[in-house]
């Protein structure tokens, strides 16, 4: 009985195998009819400037049940132009107009996020002057080695990539070697304007919040190997002990990237710095180490651990918002402005997709969790890609009692629309 | 122009010579020299992806490759031309080390090779790459097959084995090779578990950089047929490429006009 149904199973296999490859033949033919009326479009040409209008509303929920909207209109521009073939000029600015229900007033702010000369004799050597953002750090949610970080964003969102986009550069003086397998660089950082910590939370003025004090630092990277590329960082600020860093990242199989980003040297705890206490300073590291893993369909995700060792341990946090909720408050708004975290560990996971549902649509958020209190913070954001628009829904929440980072924020809950035009 | 007929003959002779012989190694470096010009040279891409039928995304690129000295292997700068947008992004392979840059925060983050800027095609597909450095080859048979303009073509018929798989974007690979001149006709890509990624149709045949290139490949989704990228190249130039553009460190420094 089997002998016979054999031949028939050939041919029935067969008949199957010919039905396929013909339905396969024909989504061929369709797709190659497709590309067929594909019209030739002109050749696009790099241009030196780029120009983002943002425009959008945000209903915010404090954590007594009231709530007020805030409207926002913002122009964001860029240019890079070549002033002669080796020297170019870079300039980076926002202006923004903002209201808040129920004044309902606009009030305009405007930042230079950048403005230098860039003078570039060789492939090798490079010369900058000027105002410049120098980003360091590979971490996701936590950059302890990205120094100068502190009191230069100028935005409210968490979003760990709107703040490293919205802040402003350090007027400095950098000089760069590259070689075929890594550079090293010195920039200069002066004092230009009353003398203050970096990321004290009562500078006002763009000079102040970025050249509060004489700083520099010297960078160091070399390619080991196939994948291996550490960085090394020496960073000094005037009246400090100098702060080492490193940062490390490398492919774990096709699908992950993990990495560790670490700053260590002799500094004052959190709670001293902000209360300008008689300092406590001995040695302390920060780090944050991760993975960042994608998943078929887009997909990735990363989770980091974060560490401060300037930070308060489990349970004195809450005990010095009880004895001295002053000074505990200080130490929160120096928090926010230095992008530390308030506990020794925390923890941060994000999450980001493409073309969920359908295409253009992107899907990304995080949660940063503080370990030894219950503060949390997550947020999300659905976005849809046009050519030259994108559209976004934003909503974030805080969670934790009121002496935690993000349980002392104003608001509860956030919900932000927002729409970007891209010039 | 002497220098590009030199090479135009070579590589018209190695595909005559490979074809004589049969021999699938030579036939696949034949190929590879049809594909990928053989130092470093710039061209603008253009990717249109398809999703049943409507178009649904367009990116411009402009590609840098440039063959390493030591491997054979391509090192790939791309630069997002648009939308706008994209503008200024930067993309660097250099085998499965890939750095991903973005102006507006100068950040320089290292990504996967699963990881996808592009849509459909992945980084592998847009960045320039010599199968027969990463492939066994073996010839499997002659077959008529219709190519991308629905034209009966004879061709060799390669199956292609990664030898590292952890180092490429496909495990392995059925490639089709006209019987005449090794011009690449059609490719199947496969996952390590025999899946169908992807099937590709090389056509618009055009002289560029002294040899007849296919400047067109369309790409149809393996599990959604109705997925479709037309990959369009143009503006190819000859460009010398300093090595220190081809590093992390030089992608914030890196302006081409």
């Amino acid at each position: 009985m089997s002998a016979r149904r054999f031949p028939r199973l050939s041919i029935a296999a067969a008949l199957v195998s010919i039905i396929v490859s013909g339905y396969a033949s024909a989504q061929d033919d369709l797709a190659l009819s497709l590309a067929d009326a594909t019209p030739t479009a002109p050749v696009a040409t790099a241009r030196p400037w780029k120009l983002n209008v943002e425009g959008g509303s945000e209903t915010l929920e404090r954590w007594d049940g009231t709530s007020s909207t805030r409207y926002r209109y913002a122009l964001d521009g860029v240019l890079n132009y070549a002033l002669m073939p080796d020297v170019r000029a870079v300039v980076a600015a926002r202006v923004e107009r903002n209201a808040e229900t129920p004044a309902s007033v606009y009030r305009t702010a405007s930042y230079l996020k950048e403005a230098y000369l860039s003078w570039q004799p060789n492939a090798s050597q490079v010369l900058d002057a000027g105002r410049i953002n120098q980003r360091f750090g590979v971490a996701t949610g936590y950059n302890p080695t990205d120094f100068f970080k502190s009191g230069s964003v100028v935005t409210s969102s968490p979003d760990p990539v709107s703040r490293r986009t919205n802040r402003l550069g350090s007027v400095m003086v950098q000089g760069q070697q590259l070689w075929d397998s890594g550079s090293v660089s010195l920039l200069l950082s002066p004092r230009l304007a009353t003398r203050r910590e970096p990321g004290d939370p009562e500078a006002e003025d763009a000079l102040s919040k970025t050249n509060s004090t004489n700083r520099w630092l010297l960078t160091g990277s070399q390619q080991i190997g196939a994948t291996l590329r550490p960085q090394w960082l020496v960073y000094r600020e005037e009246g400090h002990s100098p702060q080492f860093g490193f940062n490390l990242n490398t492919l774990l199989g096709k699908s992950a990237v993990v990495y560790g980003e670490w700053a260590g040297g002799r500094a004052p705890s959190l709670f001293s710095l902000a209360n300008h206490e008689e300092q406590d300073v001995r040695f302390r590291s920060r780090s944050a180490v991760g993975v960042t893993y994608t998943w078929p369909r887009d997909i990735t995700t990363t989770f980091e651990w974060q560490t401060n060792g300037a930070g308060m341990a489990k349970g004195d946090d809450q005990a010095m918002a009880i004895r001295n909720p002053a000074a505990w408050g200080n130490a929160l708004r120096w928090s926010y402005n230095l992008q530390d975290s308030v506990t020794r560990q925390a923890f941060f996971t994000y999450l980001s997709a493409h073309n969920v549902l359908v295409q253009g649509l992107d899907l990304s958020g995080f949660v940063q969790a503080d370990m030894g209190n219950q503060g949390r913070q997550a947020w999300l954001e659905l976005r849809k890609r046009f050519d030259s628009v994108s559209l976004s829904l934003q909503w974030q929440r805080q969670r934790g009692e009121a002496w935690t980072r993000f349980g002392a924020l104003p608001e509860r809950n956030n919900v932000k629309v927002l729409a970007d035009l891209y010039y | 122009m002497f220098r590009q007929f030199i090479m135009t003959a070579c590589a018209l002779a190695l595909a005559a010579t490979a074809h004589a012989a049969a021999d699938p190694k030579a036939l696949l470096a034949a190929s590879d020299a049809i594909r990928n010009p053989t130092k470093s040279f710039v061209l603008t891409a253009t990717l249109i992806e398809y999703r049943a039928g409507k178009q649904t995304d367009s990116n411009t690129l402009s590609i840098y490759s440039k063959p390493d000295p030591n491997g054979g292997q391509y090192r790939t700068l791309v630069r997002f031309m648009a939308p706008a947008r994209e503008t200024g992004k930067l993309m660097l392979k250099n085998g499965n080390d890939l750095w991903f840059y973005d102006p507006s925060n100068q950040a320089s983050i290292r990504i996967s090779p699963e990881q996808r800027l592009l849509g459909q095609a992945s980084n592998g597909d847009v960045a320039t790459i010599n199968l027969s450095r990463d492939y066994n080859a073996k010839l499997t048979g002659e077959e008529d097959v219709t190519d991308g303009d629905r034209q009966s073509r004879h061709t060799n018929r390669l199956a292609l084995v990664a030898t590292v798989p952890e180092g490429v974007n496909y495990h392995h690979i059925d490639l089709w090779l006209d019987a005449k001149d090794a011009r690449p006709v059609k490719a199947k890509f496969y996952s390590d578990s025999d899946r169908l990624l992807k099937t590709a149709y090389y056509r618009r045949y055009r002289n560029e950089l002294g040899v007849e290139r296919p400047t067109e490949t369309v790409i149809i989704d393996g599990l959604d047929p109705q997925w479709v990228t037309v990959m369009r190249f143009d503006a190819y130039s000859w460009r010398e490429i300093p090595e220190t553009w081809l590093q992390r460190d030089y992608l914030s420094r890196f302006h081409p006009e």
